[in-house]
């Protein structure tokens, strides 16, 4: 006889759903498994054998025959063994086809009849909602994170036995069995907990923190460079205490991510927090892009709608610094393989931290003892490109003893968190209807658009850019970060102030940056 | 003897490896000049050399065509001088332990005209720089020729603004003459073949080498009159010229600096050693110029302190333009130093001042105080610069 069973699986980001197709008949006995399979996914065959056996089904000696189709994309992973097993034992007449209309399975058994957990539930929940299916049977661990997705019942399976009890009962007696699993945003357990990291530990660095809240409000990319020791990675790493959350959107945006590279806890389930990722300089160009064959999201997909944070910037290797360079145009990142261009979103802030030069110290003159053909080579290890798209740079001034022995009242991350989304609500209004979402994104085409000048500022500014030999983005880039600094004032018009602190903010150019004199 | 033919021969010896001045001046000495070295009978010269030396003579006699290899020379236009020569210049021939040879683009110093080596730290400060700017532009509006090694830092920016000034300048390389050295001080190095002279005691395309340094700057002490020594750390090369210049007799000059900043602690350990204070370039003139009544004696031009941005009191510049600074500014102008400061540590010394003082309200001030051309920026540190005359 013959059966079908809807299952699905993940293509890069995106997931399809698959129909397990089971004929048993009489014939030479034999188990064969077709659908373009690696050969992890064959496996399932004797791990489906067992698990039926140890529940007490034995399979007579047919011939089995499975089809997993579209035949045409190759298909990997062990999340059939569920949908197969229940297949056979539709096809064996066990089980009625109808129980199973409109239900999606998914799961790995293990040879005692568990069900465990697969990665890349939540896209595959997500399609099965949006291909009208009811509910889904996914692995009790992955419930949770499947159970996001309203308007579809999922049901957390343990073991094959509870599921074929399940799958033959009618739907009034279901319940009974297994419950839906039902979840909401609003009472996950990390959502209400309070950032570790805050502000204020931090003594003193005025310029650093205001340039860093200035990052959040207008998603703007920022560079620290200081001595060492000064608290770069500090600051950086108390970014997103200053972040808004995220959104649901978001969250079950980056959610999906996560789930793909199986990176989702079981009991967080769903991503809440604005990830922070922190690689350290070794890190391979595979694994900041994504990399496999078929890729699996990298670090800059990991730490979409959050923060990228590279400290020590200069000993990143060349080639993974210049990967980022169409990413951080695009925010998405296109990664070709033979089967196809997958496509991951990476749209984040780019933090990064650095020294100044070799010792630390430049351009202290008592302190440093690099030549300025050592600085220069250091800082060139950065390339111009990479160094385009970062909008700040700000310094992190040399930690004094006043500042270590003080005890200062200073601004908690809840309060420049809360002028942060105010920034941020204005921008949401000012780029309503557009595919801008933040200042950092406005294209040089319509700054004039959102970013208008008065008589004296544009005065100023053009003085300004003469004086300090400013190049054409640079000009640009000052303009955005003086938008947002004029949002933080809750200033519908950039003004000279304004102005003149984004230009504080521009150390990237001119001496430290291989122009020496 | 031909002048002309010495040379060819006295090049030639110059260039045989392994055969340095002292074993030249040996050679010279006892056969009285070095086309007599080419042809004395070989025993006789082997007698003066070691064994791997005289080697590598017989070697370079085989190799070396003396009148094409010295054609050469002339058609790069490099000049060539000889301790022997007539031209070879008087100062260096009264100095311990003098150069053999020295190539020459461009021309050598004047004889005669007073002469003065301005030497300093790589790295300096602005204020070495304003330093720098202040005593060269005074040397060199009096014709004193200007002699230096052409470096980063303070013997550039000297040569440099000689060169502006309309001065005359020579530098003393420790490559090759032919060789830019550093690198980026390319622009430099032609004008100074064009107006003064690049000279070398090292054969033409002798790449730079640290050993090849310590030695021309007896050079450049030899050639001068006397020294100024603008920024020093307490060891450094320029203490090495200044070390030279002492047992050459000459006069040392130091700019007094801060007991603070690491780059004055070699200039204050000379004045203390008793080196002339080098408050004004008046005085140093004066010095150098003598109370002789020589025809030479130029009425010394005058030059006023405006380019040394003279703090005053109320922390502002001397000059006119500094009418329109406002009472904040000039608060910040006086916290502003020639060693760069950060913003936040700028923004926390005028705080004092200033009590409620926003980083916003900070930043335009600075913003609006380096467009007016008071305070440079490197990074985000600030420094004062001392007026458009000095900036290079």
């Amino acid at each position: 006889m013959y059966s079908v069973i809807t299952s699905g699986a993940v293509c890069g980001i995106d997931s399809y759903i698959v129909s397990v197709e089971v004929d048993t008949a009489q014939g030479l006995p034999g188990f064969d498994m077709v659908g373009f399979l690696s050969s992890e996914v064959k496996e399932a065959r004797e791990r489906v054998r067992v698990a039926l056996k140890n529940v007490g089904i034995s399979i007579p000696p047919l011939k089995i025959t499975v089809n997993l189709s579209p035949a045409n994309i190759r298909k990997e992973g062990s999340a059939f063994d569920f949908p197969i097993a229940m297949g056979i034992l539709v096809s064996m007449g066990y089980l009625q086809e109808e129980n199973l209309r409109n239900t999606l399975l998914i799961g790995e058994l293990g040879l005692d009849g568990e069900v465990r957990s697969v990665n890349g539930i939540l896209p595959i929940v997500m399609q099965a909602k949006k291909c009208g299916y009811q509910r889904c049977l996914v692995p009790v661990d992955n419930a949770k994170e499947g159970a996001y997705i309203r308007d579809i019942e999922v049901i957390g399976v343990d073991t094959l036995r509870k599921g074929i009890e399940y799958l033959s009962s009618t739907l009034e007696h279901r319940s009974k069995i297994i419950s839906p699993t039902s979840i909401s945003l609003e009472n996950h357990p990390n959502i209400t907990t309070k950032e570790e990291l805050d502000y204020s530990d931090i003594n003193g660095q005025e310029a650093a923190k205001r340039a860093i809240e200035i990052a959040a409000a207008g998603f703007h990319n920022i560079m620290l460079i200081g001595p060492p020791g000064s608290g770069k990675t500090m600051i950086a790493k108390r970014l997103p205490s200053i972040l808004p959350p995220l959104s649901e959107e978001e969250s079950l945006e980056v959610s999906k991510i996560y789930s793909v590279a199986g990176m989702l806890h079981a009991a967080e389930s769903i991503i809440v927090k604005r990830p922070f990722l922190n690689p350290h300089h070794t890190i391979s160009e595979y694994a900041l892009s994504g990399g496999g064959r078929i890729p699996k999201p990298g670090v800059m997909s990991l730490a979409h709608r959050g923060v990228l944070f590279l400290d020590e910037l200069p000993e990143f290797k060349r080639n993974a610094l210049e990967i980022m360079r169409q990413p951080m145009e695009d925010k998405e990142i296109h990664i070709s393989r033979s089967y196809g261009t997958f496509t991951y979103p990476a749209n984040f802030i780019l933090a990064a931290a650095l020294n100044p030069c070799p010792c630390g110290y430049y351009p202290d003159p008592s302190k440093c003892i690099c030549r300025p053909h050592e600085i220069r080579r250091y800082l060139n290890r950065i390339s111009g490109p990479i160094l385009d798209r970062i909008d700040l740079g700000v310094e992190a001034a040399r930690i004094t003893i006043a500042n270590l022995t003080e005890r200062t009242q200073e601004e908690s991350s809840a309060l420049i968190r809360k002028r942060v989304m105010e920034a941020r609500e204005i921008q949401k209004v000012r780029f309503k209807g557009t595919e801008i979402i933040s200042n950092a994104d406005i294209p040089a085409n319509r700054i004039h658009d959102y970013c208008s000048l008065g008589a004296e500022e544009q005065k100023l500014l053009e003085h300004i850019f003469i004086t300090m030999n400013l190049s054409a983005r640079a000009y640009h880039k000052i303009i955005k970060v003086a938008r947002t600094i004029a949002d933080l004032a809750h200033e519908e018009r950039i003004n000279m102030d304004h102005l003149s602190e984004a230009v504080c903010y521009r150390n990237m150019d001119g001496k430290y940056w291989g122009n020496q004199r | 003897m031909n002048e002309y033919r010495e040379k060819a021969y006295a090049y030639w010896l110059s260039q045989i490896k392994g055969v340095g001045r002292i074993t030249i001046f040996n050679l010279i000495h006892r056969f009285g000049s070095a086309e007599n070295v080419y042809f004395s009978k070989e025993t006789c010269v082997s007698e003066a050399l070691s064994r791997k030396q005289y080697e590598q003579l017989k070697e370079s006699k085989k190799s070396w065509n003396v009148d094409s290899e010295f054609d050469k020379l002339s058609k790069q236009n490099i000049k060539f001088y000889h301790f022997g020569d007539s031209m070879y210049p008087e100062k260096l021939r009264r100095i311990p332990d003098p150069p053999y040879t020295l190539y020459v683009k461009g021309n050598l110093p004047v004889q005669g005209v007073r002469t003065m080596a301005v030497i300093g730290a790589r790295t300096c400060t602005e204020y070495g720089r304003m330093a720098a700017g202040h005593f060269t532009e005074a040397f060199a509006r009096n014709g004193v020729q200007i002699i230096s090694g052409m470096a980063r830092g303070i013997d550039g920016i000297s040569q440099q603004i000689a060169l502006n000034h309309g001065g005359k300048t020579y530098a003393v390389l420790g490559c090759g003459c032919n060789v830019c050295y550093p690198p980026e001080n390319r622009a430099l190095y032609e004008k100074i073949c064009e107006t003064g002279g690049i000279i070398s005691e090292y054969p033409p395309d002798t790449q730079p080498a640290s050993s090849l340094f310590p030695p021309r700057n007896r050079i450049i002490s030899g050639l001068s009159d006397a020294v100024l020594v603008i920024e020093a750390k307490e060891k450094s090369g320029t203490l090495i010229t200044v070390d030279m210049a002492l047992e050459q007799g000459k006069d040392i000059f130091a700019v007094p600096g801060r007991i603070s900043d690491s780059l004055s602690h070699g200039c204050n350990k000379l004045i203390r050693q008793g080196a002339g204070i080098a408050t004004s370039p008046m005085e140093i003139l004066n010095e150098i110029y003598g109370e002789s009544n020589d025809e030479n004696k130029i009425k010394i031009e005058n030059i006023s302190d405006d380019s040394l941005g003279n703090r005053t009191d109320n922390g502002t510049n001397n000059g006119n333009t500094m009418n329109d600074v406002t009472d904040r500014e000039k608060i910040i102008l006086q916290k502003v130093d020639y060693i760069p400061v950060s913003f936040e540590t700028l923004l926390n010394l005028c705080r004092g001042s200033l009590p409620g003082l926003s980083l916003q309200q900070f930043s335009t001030e600075l913003l609006l105080l380096q467009l007016k051309g008071m305070i440079g920026r490197e990074g985000s540190h600030y420094f004062k610069v001392g007026t458009e005359k000095t900036v290079f």
